[in-house]
């Protein structure tokens, strides 16, 4: 079964949802339009200049709501893209962040209604900027009422009055639930890019370019991030702890629609044809080390060219060598008729092979395994 | 700066590891057209000098990855600026 793309994608926009967007559009500006239209000097039946007032009426009422909700809103997003600027999108679209963006304008109400309550007279306009703003700045403050002459800030010996310990308390506890809804979207991430780039060459490839591509990253972060990743590749390193660590490496580096983008990629999507020819490639030289011997090796070399260059450096890889052990020397050879001859001579010649018995395909020869 | 004095093979070796990205050491063979046994020497003792990173995966023919350091990169950007300088007097 073909994996899908990992749940932190951003979805496609459906026809229906897009036509619903249109016309929820032409609703507000016809409205706004006939809000603003003076129906009553026109041929207009009777109703309609009444309902007209009414209406505006009841938008005087709530437009200060509509202000400042707006204006929480606004804070609420803000400080959750600051909080996640991996994964604003996604962070955004959890359910604690909407408990975030709720709980910010239900408080935003409760403080218009207790303005509007106590200070009846002040402007509209200048409350609702007044509470929109003044209110999220409050509760977010902590007032230092006296502190100890050149001690430092946050010491005890400071008298303060802290009006955003309870929204800090609130805010900790929305960013660790959200954090703990991105956990899922990241496990399939980093599942998915493990299984379609397994080598570490591969990963280690992906995220050391996605680092250095990065526009925004200053040369000591990059530099930080850098010697990071090298840590992974480290011998130290357990391997799958580096490919696991590698593969967030990528994510936390290009985002989910980044990691959207190769998993495409490597499923043979439209976007670069790239990721499949190097995973035909590495099929070839999986089937090559499987299949021949080093001595097979060479004789397939005989068949595929007459270039003695060619066939005097496969003989000598595959002669024997204390150094180095089969599979290495198997491999070397695979991927340098790969280089020489091209996918298509090898695949043609792997299915003339096949057609005949091999003579030389040692019997006990267990396949490596891929 | 610690003084690196490099064979040329050694050079052609992480010059291909700059270029090319992490591969695996049959990789860095067939890339060479260096043998399998002596690329294998040759990287043992660019890792002991820290200039690459030489490690195992299972997921690799030949089960090992190689990649190079940040520091063999500068120690190539550098040589190859001093190799633009002498041609351009």
């Amino acid at each position: 079964m073909a994996p899908s793309i990992p749940a932190s994608s951003p979805p496609k926009m459906s026809f229906m949802t897009r036509l619903g967007i249109v016309l929820l559009a032409v609703v507000v500006v016809v409205g706004c339009l006939f809000l603003i239209f003076p129906s009553d000097r026109v041929m207009t039946p009777d109703w309609v200049p009444a309902f007209q007032s009414e209406l505006r009426a009841a938008l005087t009422i709530v437009s200060p709501y509509l202000g400042v909700a707006l204006l929480s809103m606004v804070v609420a997003i803000a400080e959750l893209a600051s909080t996640f600027p991996t994964y604003p999108r996604e962070a955004l679209r959890t359910r604690w962040a909407r408990i975030l963006i709720l709980v910010n304008v239900g408080a935003a109400f409760l403080a218009l209604i207790i303005a509007r309550v106590t200070m009846p007279a002040t402007n509209p306009v200048l409350l609702v900027i007044g509470v929109g703003v003044g209110f999220q700045a409050i509760i977010r403050t902590r007032f230092v009422l006296a502190k100890a002459m050149g001690g430092p800030e946050g010491s005890d010996n400071e008298v303060s009055l802290n009006l955003g310990w309870l929204y800090e308390q609130f805010q900790h506890l929305c960013r660790t639930q959200i954090d703990l809804e991105l956990m899922k979207n990241r496990r399939t991430a980093v599942t998915q890019l493990l299984q379609y780039y397994p080598t570490i060459a591969e990963l280690y490839d992906i995220a050391y370019y996605t680092i250095i591509a990065r526009a925004t990253l200053t040369p000591e972060e990059e530099r930080a991030r850098v010697e990071q990743l090298q840590s992974l590749i480290d011998p130290k390193a357990p391997e799958q702890f580096a490919r696991n660590s590698m593969a967030l490496t990528i994510l936390e580096n290009g985002g989910p629609a980044y990691v959207e983008m190769l998993l495409n990629q490597a499923m043979g999507g439209p976007a670069e044809a790239a990721a499949p020819r190097r995973a035909n490639q590495e099929e070839v030289v999986w089937q090559l080390i499987n299949n021949y011997s080093l001595t097979g090796l060479v004789e397939l070399t005989r068949s595929l060219t007459d270039d003695a260059k060619v066939l005097d450096w496969v003989s000598q890889a595959a002669a024997a060598n204390e150094n180095t052990v089969e599979a290495n020397q198997k491999a070397a050879i695979a991927y340098f008729l790969v280089q020489q001859v091209g996918l298509p001579g090898i695949q043609q010649g792997l299915q003339g092979e096949a057609e005949r018995p091999l003579p030389d395909q040692p019997e006990d020869a267990a396949p490596v395994e891929g | 700066m610690r003084q690196i004095q490099l064979e040329e093979k050694e050079i052609q070796v992480l010059q291909t590891l700059d270029q090319r990205g992490a591969m695996s050491p049959s990789q860095v063979s067939a890339s060479t057209w260096l043998l399998p046994g002596e690329t294998l020497n040759l990287l043992r003792d660019l890792s002991n000098a820290g200039l690459v990173l030489l490690r195992n995966d299972t997921h690799s023919p030949d089960g090992m990855v190689v990649t190079i350091t940040q520091s063999a990169r500068s120690y190539l950007s550098i040589t190859s600026t001093n190799v633009r300088q002498r041609k351009e007097k």
